[in-house]
């Protein structure tokens, strides 16, 4: 049984299209990549799915539940979260403050004393301890995708949706990060990244999506997806050609 | 009915110098990202200049805004460069400027006291001109008012959609950095702005000295009615603001002759709560800046 | 025991000594006039601390200060002498219809997700505005005539008038200061601080945004009121234009500027600061330069101490402690001044200068004189002092 379930979901701002009509479901415990060339709706997408903003049509199921028309905070405590493409930390909080801050809400309420010793198991799990009690602003870019990735882990969620976790990393960095993708992916959350890094998303993933203007143009294996002509196209922008030909 | 008309008629008039009062907070926040408070005291410290210039030497009171404008245009330019130099933000602005704003207002208190003060009728000849239409009467100061707010307005919106100036305006407004990387001198265009911005608030001090009596509480007063149009209008919309101020100006007029004059505050105050559901981007248009 | 219940137990001894100081005045001969000093520091705390909780915490700011205030002010002046009622049962009306007040004005515009902080911050500027010609407009509130004041009966066992009132005073400080401190430690706090920092990932990781604002700004309105209420007693003769104006915004912000509007803590010190140096600018006949000088610290505080003094005094609370004592102590051996508030207006003083040095500069000063204080500076978590006392 899928965890998600999108059927149909449009978005448009003003006049732009963000993203036109997208049906994809996420399985159970898998890592679904989700690629396409800039403006193809990947980060609308994520947006819609956390509830940052509504849909203007379609259906979003979650385990479920209808999520289509919650508030962010209701998703959040249904079980789905995520991360930002430019790190978006507390700033007047310390990481270990972050984590515990997301960790009193998140899926189920906690106090800030459970808050601060749950805060210990993310920070170790993450690498963060030794920067722990540091202000945000002297983490490295590598550190503060790992306190989202931390922060975003304390909620407790069963579905965690990454936006371009790799993006701006050194390939050691990138190594590491998918190390830990991989070792998120075992404790059973489900995941659905975003990623312009195709080595790394062909080596994660067990399904790959293909987005391009706001439509899904391809869906199936890593190996088989990246081969697939429309796929290159849309990379490539043939298609585009194509259409003003 | 005639009194009702009357209402309308006023209304629109002072809208116009309503709009004058918001123009310049208007496009400081808009453009520049300074949502400045002592605005209201640079309008009543232009209208307290030119009542002490106008009493003293007497002069035509309406001569003075050659006096005011460009010395509240240095004044503007000197705000927005000590602004730069101390990093304020959007945020900081409104501090900064409540602090300035409770500066100038103490600095009047003391110089002109708390007493209600007026130009004289020999020496302000425009109070009590007015002519009539149709037994409707057209108070002179309101009406030069208006058309100098139309003037104003008409000319930025010209500016900011057919000059160099204007677009780097807009550019500034929209992304300072970017406008740096393609060569607009951001800090010099928000200078230019500023100084334009205090001189159009002096402008309204000029037509508030006209018409009106003045005491340093009015400054406070002024709240109520400019903030409801500066974001009715649209932040950094001159043509904006000027249709917001005679809709504000309308419906305080019109509820004045229905309700009473204090009944006013409370009509602009709903208009703005309804606007602020509906509309809060703005009543009149999406685009800022124009 | 754990921090809360020490802290708790710490206002109740704080509120006892407060409470039966009019009981020792005879026996400790001090003058009658450092009560009445003392209830005016109490309310402005109040108001202070009340306003932290929106601004400070949520981030949200608000010029509306003045209109709960003047709620609860017209409620109890309405209800006591226009209606008869007991001071008593009109109080928590007061209060109550300050907080619905505030709770109206968070519907309209918390509602609309596009809105921003500086909207909300201007929608509440006007909002004193109208209720002002609301009430001049309206007979029955005060129809431009005002509402005296004199001779309300309060409750005997408080004590008489003026003892009674300034316990009613101490009894809504103490409150509103608890209020304060159990919500920065709790998850309603954290809430709000991480809406202050990022609103719409808060929401993301499961704080109902719209809920907490609401929650912060009923309560805000909510203590503004009740301190009203207490207020209205001792203003003699109410009018509009003194109840309505830019005054109560003014100092809170100031005071939770001066103080640090991050910790709960911050106001109760920038109010104990600000109405200290204005009652002793207001003995020396400096009423005038009054503004001018508040107006002024406003500009340079809000530039030059982001975090406000009091995270500072903790950072260097070797400093805070030597200068403090250091002046208040020199002053009172050289007899300098004939009062003990002007003492330690002067501590004060020389207390917050002290604060002003940046810490860049205040670090270089260190090495200058060989020593650099580590246990003064420890840079890092108490940086933010996030984490209470």
């Amino acid at each position: 049984m899928s965890i998600l379930q999108v059927t149909s979901v449009g978005k448009r701002f003003g006049g732009v299209v963000a993203v036109d009509e997208i049906s994809l479901q996420v399985e159970r415990g898998e890592i679904l990549g989700l690629v396409g060339p800039n403006g193809s709706g990947k980060s609308t997408l994520i947006n819609l799915l956390s509830g940052f903003y509504p849909a203007d049509k379609g259906l979003v199921v979650f385990d479920g539940n209808d999520v289509g028309e919650l508030a962010a905070h209701r998703i959040a405590a249904l079980g789905i979260a995520r991360t930002f493409q430019i790190p978006r930390p507390f700033h007047t909080m310390t990481p270990r403050e972050n984590i515990a801050v997301s960790y009193m809400f998140g899926r189920s309420p906690h106090n800030l004393v459970e808050a601060r010793a749950a805060a210990e198991e993310w920070l170790a799990f993450t690498g963060l301890a030794s920067v722990a009690d540091v202000g945000v602003d002297q983490l490295t870019l590598h550190q503060l995708k790992f306190l989202e990735l931390a922060r975003a882990l304390a909620t407790h969620p069963t579905l965690l949706l990454l936006d371009e976790v790799l993006a701006g990393l050194n390939p050691t960095e990138i190594n590491q990060s998918m190390e830990m993708i991989r070792r998120i992916n075992d404790r059973g959350i489900t995941l659905v990244i975003v990623e312009h890094v195709i080595r790394a998303i062909t080596a994660l993933s067990s399904r790959i999506v293909v987005l391009d203007q706001g439509r899904v143009v391809a869906t199936g294996e890593p190996r088989e997806v990246m081969s697939d002509p429309a796929v290159v196209a849309a990379y490539l922008g043939t298609k585009r050609r194509d259409a003003a030909s | 009915m005639e009194l009702l008309a009357q209402g309308i008629v006023s209304g629109i008039l002072v809208g116009g110098l309503y709009a004058l009062m918001s123009i310049g907070i208007s496009l400081s926040w808009g453009a520049l990202k300074i949502i400045n408070l002592a605005h209201f005291s640079f309008i009543l410290l232009s209208a307290y200049i030119v009542y002490q210039l106008t009493v003293s030497f007497e002069v035509d009171p309406l001569l003075m805004v050659l006096v005011v404008a460009p010395l509240f245009f240095m004044l503007g330019v000197l705000v927005q460069m000590f602004f730069h130099l101390a990093k304020v933000d959007e945020f900081k602005s409104l501090i900064v400027t409540f602090g300035l704003f409770i500066i100038f207002q103490s600095v009047m208190q003391t110089i002109w006291s708390a007493d209600f003060r007026r130009i004289g009728p020999v020496l302000n000849p425009y109070e009590t001109q007015s002519f009539f239409v149709a037994g409707i009467a057209f108070q002179l100061p309101q009406l030069v008012a208006f058309v100098v707010a139309l003037l104003i307005a008409g000319g930025m919106w010209l500016t900011f959609t057919r000059t160099y100036f204007g677009k780097a305006v807009r550019a500034v407004a929209q992304d300072p950095e970017m406008a740096r990387a393609f060569g607009i001198d951001s800090r010099r265009v928000a200078v230019i702005l500023s100084g334009l911005s205090t001189a159009f608030s002096a402008l309204a001090g000029v037509f508030i000295a006209i018409g009106q009596t003045m005491f340093p509480q009015l400054a406070v007063a002024w709240f109520g009615i400019v903030f409801p149009i500066v974001i009715l209008g649209g932040l950094g919309n001159s043509l904006g603001t000027l249709t917001a101020g005679v809709i504000i100006g309308v419906a305080a007029g019109v509820s004045s002759v229905l309700w009473g004059p204090l009944s006013a505050p409370l009509v602009t105050f709903t208009i703005l709560i309804v606007a602020l559901l509906f509309r809060p981007e703005g009543l009149i248009t999406k685009r800022s800046i124009a | 025991m754990s921090a809360r219940v020490r802290a708790l137990v710490g206002f109740a001894a704080v509120a006892l000594i407060l409470g039966f100081a009019p009981n020792m005045q005879e026996s400790l001969e001090f003058p009658r006039f450092y009560l009445i000093f003392l209830f005016t520091m109490f309310f402005w705390i109040a108001q202070a601390s009340s306003w932290n909780i929106l601004t400070g915490y949520s981030g949200y700011f608000s010029f509306g200060q003045g209109a709960f205030y003047g709620v609860g002010v017209y409620t109890v002046g309405v209800l006591v002498v226009k209606q008869g009622w007991s001071f008593m049962t009109a109080l928590p009306v007061a209060g109550l219809l300050a907080g619905l007040t505030g709770l109206f004005l968070g519907l309209v515009v918390f509602r609309v997700r596009r809105l921003t902080g500086e909207i909300f911050a201007l929608t509440t500027l006007a909002i004193a505005f109208v209720l002002a010609s609301v009430a001049r407009l309206s007979p029955s509130i005060d129809g431009g005539t005002g509402i005296f004041m004199t001779g309300t009966p309060l409750p005997g066992f408080l004590g008489e008038f003026t003892t009674a009132a300034y316990r009613l005073t101490l009894a809504i400080t103490l409150i509103t200061v608890v209020v304060a401190y159990l919500i920065h430690d709790s998850r309603l706090g954290w809430g709000l601080f991480a809406i202050r920092d990022d609103e719409p990932v808060a929401e993301g990781l499961g704080v109902p945004t719209f809920r907490y604002k609401m929650v912060a700004l009923g309560a805000n309105a909510l203590l503004a009121g009740l301190m009203g209420g207490v207020w209205a007693l001792q203003l003699g003769f109410v009018t509009v234009d003194d109840v309505f104006n830019i005054r109560v915004p003014l100092f809170v912000i100031l005071m939770s500027v001066l103080g640090g509007m991050q910790h709960w803590m911050g106001p109760v010190i920038g109010a104990v600061i600000i109405t200290t140096l204005t009652d002793r600018l207001n003995s020396a006949g400096l009423t005038d330069v009054n503004q001018i000088i508040i107006g002024g610290m406003l500009v340079v505080l809000a530039l030059a101490v982001r975090e406000g003094v009091y995270v500072r005094m903790r950072r260097r609370w070797v400093t805070t402690a030597v200068s403090f004592f250091g002046v208040l102590g020199l002053a009172r051996l050289l007899d300098l001044n004939d009062s003990l508030i002007s003492d330690f207006a002067y501590a004060m003083v020389a207390t917050v200068v002290m604060m002003l040095v940046p810490d860049r500069v205040w670090a270089r000063f260190g090495e200058l004189f060989g020593r650099s204080h580590p246990a003064e500076e420890p840079i890092g978590a108490e940086d933010l002092t996030r984490t209470g006392p």
